[in-house]
């Protein structure tokens, strides 16, 4: 023991936070698996539900938009392009909605343990990482028997998709999971926004196609949406459409840009939370 | 915030401050040998007398205000102008100075939101004062409470590493101690059930070995006497005084006066915020029971009856 007192910091360097928060990688990875396998435990078909849904997801989006609506235009791979679309934007949503709640629902871990707060947002990102990774699965069963020509050359686009997605998640749940306790609103809010986002993001139907009787003004706004980038890199990688330089570009800024803004946000004021609770 | 320019300012902080370096140091280091005795029974604070003229816990000046949300008649009006008519402040704790020295039981008591727990989270370093700043002497305090980081569909099993990890222990030291956590729990092989299957009983227990699990040196407890049947309430409580032993340090909250009274060597008495007295326990507790309105000699009865009953009623 030194002589000098400890006294209590709550607001710790950088570089001493980013240390906390990778010794404490086992407690969100524990976390994360902890809740998955909680979320099935009563259920009879357990983990299999882990590729069901997105299955059953999948298959909603094709009868209603794919069928009813008929929104194919007679793109030869629309399940291909509807579901690679779908899965990666649920990642992204699902780490959002999660994380919107993931300080709420640890309110007593908060109020009587120090440890990093953004473990708890992280926690949430690695649960709906999972789920994207195991909604491959039905992923690649339709598409692959369907659209055919699978792997394409292009497969090793999912590493900087899937790694500037993550970034945008963290930067994006990092945020809203903070801005949510003092402002509970936001909790009711997050679903319909991301709703919202679902539908101007080209999820259903590509951007270029639909837009293409609107100003250029107006299709710029639209292709500034982060997910417009992170999802056109997952089709290249997933359906071997052409690499654009806009999307590579356009991604790694989204997602460098807003993992840095919602780290530094939350690190500045975790501290605050306590109160709040 | 004003804590840390306390902090930064070393002047503030060797006032007043023994050394831990001084000799009175080196005396604990030698009673820490001979603390290797098991104590089974409750002992009295006077035969114990671990505490150490050491300090563990400086709090200087904190005050910490809560803006309570306040429902009103809900108006159309009412809607707009929300910002303009601001709650007043609720002053949770009023310039609070206190001294809390190694190897002691320290407890606090007081009524019903006189700012007991925010005194316990503030310690912790989990909710920072608005003002005033808390200097510790070892390792960080850690704010000890039933469940938490649990999750109730999951195995014990699950549970004691998810508890674990959440104190900042590491898988593999939760690994070294899982044995002796489901021993000491006396939880058998329900660990592998979910927790919600568990008896209350059962739940607490695991819970409190969970969190007896890592060790810190200043133990802040927050109402935890009622734990488990009468068996498993001399066991924690034998823990207790194997960590006081052990030269560590317990503040602890409870309303139960009649056990603080045994356990604690002193005792601080808060309301609203305000320390009124701080002393040896019985003196303090007395004091509290007075200006309470209980007579205390009906009141002490009364007490003892309820801790009486409370060791029988599971």
């Amino acid at each position: 023991m030194s002589s000098a007192p400890l006294t209590i910091s709550l607001r710790p360097s950088t570089s001493e936070y980013l240390k906390d928060l990778w010794s404490r990688r086992e407690f969100a990875w524990y976390m994360a698996l902890g809740n998955i396998r909680a979320q099935n435990s009563n259920t009879y078909l357990g983990l299999v539900w882990w590729v069901l849904s997105p299955l059953l997801l999948g298959m909603v989006f094709l009868l209603v938009f794919g069928v009813i609506l008929d929104s194919r235009r007679g793109d030869p791979d629309y399940i291909g392009f509807l579901l690679s679309g779908l899965f990666a934007f649920y990642y992204t949503r699902g780490s959002v909605l999660a994380g919107a709640v993931s300080i709420q629902q640890n309110t007593k871990l908060v109020s009587t343990k120090r440890f990093p707060r953004m473990i708890l947002p992280i926690a949430s990102i690695i649960e709906a990482a999972i789920s994207f990774l195991f909604s491959l699965i039905p992923f690649f069963v339709i598409a692959g028997f369907v659209g055919g020509d699978w792997p394409t050359p292009l497969i090793w686009v999912a590493i900087p998709a899937f790694v500037f997605q993550t970034l945008f998640n963290i930067g994006m749940t990092s945020l809203i999971s903070l801005l949510a306790i003092p402002f509970r609103d936001l909790t009711n809010l997050t679903p319909l926004l991301t709703r919202v986002w679902l539908y101007t993001s080209p999820v259903i139907f590509p951007l270029d196609e639909r837009l293409k009787n609107v100003s250029e003004t107006l299709f710029n706004i639209f292709s500034l949406n982060p997910m417009a980038s992170i999802l056109g890199l997952w089709r290249t990688a997933l359906l071997g459409r052409p690499l654009q330089t806009r999307d590579m570009v356009g991604a790694a800024v989204w997602g460098i840009g807003i993992a840095l803004v919602g780290f530094f946000v939350f690190m500045r004021n975790e501290h605050r939370l306590v109160k709040y609770l | 915030m004003s804590a840390a320019a306390d902090r930064d300012d070393p002047t503030k902080r060797a006032e007043g401050t023994p050394d831990p370096a001084a000799p009175g140091g080196k005396k604990r280091k030698g009673r820490k040998k001979d603390a290797d005795r098991v104590g089974g029974v409750f002992t009295s604070s006077t035969a114990r007398n671990t505490a150490t003229g050491d300090p563990a816990v400086i709090a200087k000046n904190l005050c910490v205000e809560f803006i309570p949300y306040v429902e009103r008649k809900p108006t159309f009006r009412g809607m707009f102008t929300r910002r303009k008519r601001r709650a007043n402040p609720v002053v949770a704790l009023d310039d609070v100075s206190l001294s809390i020295n190694k190897g002691e039981a320290f407890g606090v008591v007081g009524a019903n939101g006189a700012g007991k727990s925010t005194l316990l989270k503030v310690l912790a370093g989990t909710l920072p004062p608005d003002s005033g700043s808390v200097d510790i002497y070892g390792t960080s305090p850690s704010l000890l409470a039933l469940g938490v980081g649990f999750n109730r569909n999951l195995s014990g099993r699950r549970n004691v590493y998810l508890g674990g990890l959440g104190s900042g222990l590491r898988r593999s030291e939760i690994d070294e101690r899982f044995e002796q956590v489901v021993e000491y729990a006396d939880i058998g092989v329900a660990i592998d059930r979910p927790v919600n299957t568990y008896s209350s009983g059962m739940y607490s227990r695991l819970a409190f070995a969970v969190a007896m699990q890592s060790r810190p040196d200043i133990l802040l407890v927050d109402e935890l006497f009622s734990v488990g049947d009468q068996r498993f309430r001399a066991k924690s409580a034998e823990t207790m005084e194997q960590i006081l032993h052990d030269a560590g340090t317990i503040v602890m909250v409870s309303h139960s006066l009649g056990r603080m009274s045994k356990f604690c060597d002193r005792v601080a008495w808060i309301d609203k915020g305000k320390v009124q007295k701080v002393g040896e326990a019985a003196e303090v507790i007395e004091a509290y029971q007075v200006f309470s309105g209980v007579d205390s000699e009906e009141a002490r009865r009364f007490q003892e009856d309820i801790d009486e009953d409370q060791d029988f009623d599971d």
